[in-house]
C-alpha cells in the first residue's frame, strides 16, 4: 500500500459522468474543460473503472451503445485507473485514490459547505463546474511550479489519438 | 484501435443533446441505482 501526499497533485483532474458524457455529446463548458487535460501530457484524468461504467450507461441512454462503447475504450486509453470501493461516490472515490485535486462537476451537492465539511478530511480536492475549471486552469503557473521550467504550450493534440 | 476525440465528438454531435438533458438522465440513473425498486431502469 503506497503512502498519500499530503497534498493532492494539481496535474489530477477527475470528471463526473455528467461533464464526461457532456464532453462527447453537448461540448461547451465540458470540452473546454477537457481539452485543458488533452492538450497537455503532463495533466491526466483519472477515473476508476466505476466512474466509467457510470459514463457508459449514460451515453448509451442518451445516444446508443456503440458510441458509449467507443467512447469508454477512448477513456480507458487516456486515463489513470484507480481502484475504488464498490459503494463509495464514483467521482470522490476517483478525486480520492488519485490524489487528484479538481474535481469537474455540475452537482451543486458536493460544492455545497455541507458536502465541503463531510468530504474534506478525506479528500483535499477542489469541485468546480466545468466552466469555473475552464476559466481558472492556468497551465503557464501551473507547469512553472509543477514541471519546471518555462512553459513551452501545448504539447498534444486534443482532437487527436494519443496511443 | 481506439476512436481519435475528433472522430467520437463528430460521432457525438449527430445526437441532439444539451446539458440539461445529460443532468436529469443522470439524476434519474442515480434514482434508479439507490431505489432499484421504486422506479423503472433505464430499457
Amino acid at each position: 500500500m503506497t503512502e498519500r501526499r499530503d497534498e493532492p497533485d494539481p496535474t489530477r483532474i477527475v470528471a463526473d459522468p455528467v461533464v464526461l458524457a457532456a464532453d462527447l455529446l453537448v461540448g461547451g463548458a465540458a470540452r473546454e474543460s477537457l481539452d485543458h487535460v488533452r492538450r497537455h501530457s503532463w495533466v491526466d484524468l483519472v477515473a476508476s473503472d466505476k466512474l466509467l461504467t457510470e459514463t457508459e450507461s449514460l451515453v448509451a441512454v442518451l445516444a446508443d451503445d456503440d458510441l458509449a462503447a467507443a467512447h469508454r475504450e477512448r477513456l480507458e486509453a487516456d486515463r489513470v485507473a484507480v481502484d475504488q470501493p464498490p459503494d463509495d461516490h464514483p467521482a470522490l472515490a476517483s478525486a480520492y485514490r488519485g490524489e487528484a485535486a479538481h474535481l469537474l462537476s455540475y452537482d451543486e451537492r458536493l460544492n455545497s459547505a455541507r458536502a465541503g465539511l463531510t468530504l474534506q478530511p478525506r479528500v483535499a480536492v477542489s469541485v468546480r463546474p466545468p466552466d469555473a475549471f475552464a476559466r481558472l486552469f492556468d497551465p503557464e503557473s501551473l507547469y512553472e511550479a509543477v514541471v519546471g521550467g518555462e512553459y513551452p504550450g501545448p504539447d498534444c493534440d486534443p482532437r487527436e489519438q494519443s496511443v | 484501435m481506439t476512436d481519435s476525440w475528433a472522430t467520437l465528438f463528430d460521432r457525438g454531435s449527430e445526437y441532439d443533446v444539451d446539458i440539461d438533458t445529460v443532468r436529469e438522465r443522470y439524476e434519474t440513473q442515480q434514482t434508479a441505482r439507490n431505489d432499484p425498486n421504486g422506479i423503472e431502469g433505464d430499457e
